[in-house]
């Protein structure tokens, strides 16, 4: 079978987790995590989970050398329904080995925690 | 519908500034697409995102409608008063416009305030621009 970027061989989620009392300042990273799972895939498609937040984030992606790959995309535009309807929108992408201890999201609004929760889901699938 | 296959994308922000119809506002200097071949463009009002990086207000979905964007390859304008609106992905069913490769000059690129009446002064719109490295 031939592969195409709508063929994919896996996806990897990370969650990312509020913990009480966390304080998130306008435009400081947040990096995604130190796992680098991601450092040797290709990435042909990014999704996101949708929540109250999700209109003041923006996703920076910096691959292995620290090649900035995406810089600032707007965490609404990686949703994968537009008012319900997932006409297309999977977002397809070709990102080499993103380094995922310097890839981050950034908030235009600061915020803290009242509660441990999940904030939101980056999924990629490889 | 054919959509792009990104491997580097860049935000842009332009302000209005104050309002004034027919007001022209010229994209400034990016490295990081200087030379670059780009092939997708989109838009984004507040809708999308609450407020710019720069912590300006966002022009709303109704203010996209009051601005075109023309967009120069050298000096000759390819892209000659494109709404803007039409460049959002949320209202147009979440596609992305894609373009043939082109090497923008974005410094002669600039947006026109066709209207005033869903805008207020000093809000941004915010471009991203889907690009291959030179």
């Amino acid at each position: 079978m031939v592969k195409n970027n709508r063929v994919f061989d896996g996806i990897y989620t990370i969650s990312i987790i509020g913990t009480v009392g966390q304080i998130v300042n306008v435009s400081t990273p947040q990096y995604f995590q130190n796992a680098n799972y991601l450092s040797n895939k290709t990435v042909k498609a990014i999704s996101v989970t949708e929540n109250s937040l999700s209109d003041r984030f923006l996703i920076t992606l910096i691959d292995t050398s620290g090649t900035q790959l995406l810089f600032n995309t707007p965490f609404r535009d990686l949703l994968q329904t537009v008012n319900g309807n997932p006409n297309e929108k999977l977002r397809l992408f070709r990102l080499n080995n993103i380094d995922l201890q310097r890839s981050y999201y950034t908030s235009v609004i600061p915020f803290g925690y009242a509660t441990t929760s999940n904030i939101f889901n980056i999924n990629f699938y490889i | 519908m054919l959509q792009p296959i990104a491997e580097r994308t860049y935000l842009v922000e332009v302000n209005v500034g104050a309002l004034s119809v027919q007001k022209q506002v010229n994209f400034q200097f990016i490295p990081q697409l200087e030379g670059a071949t780009i092939y997708a463009i989109q838009s984004f009002g507040a809708t999308q995102l609450a407020l710019s990086p720069n912590g300006s207000a966002i022009v709303t979905t109704a203010g996209l409608s009051d601005l075109t964007v023309t967009f120069a390859v050298g000096d000759n304008q390819d892209y000659f008063l494109v709404p803007v609106a039409d460049l959002n992905s949320a209202s147009i069913s979440g596609f992305i416009r894609m373009i043939s490769d082109k090497k923008l000059n974005l410094t002669k690129s600039f947006i026109t305030l066709q209207g005033n009446a869903n805008l207020v002064a000093n809000q941004s719109v915010l471009f991203q621009f889907t690009y291959r490295a030179r």
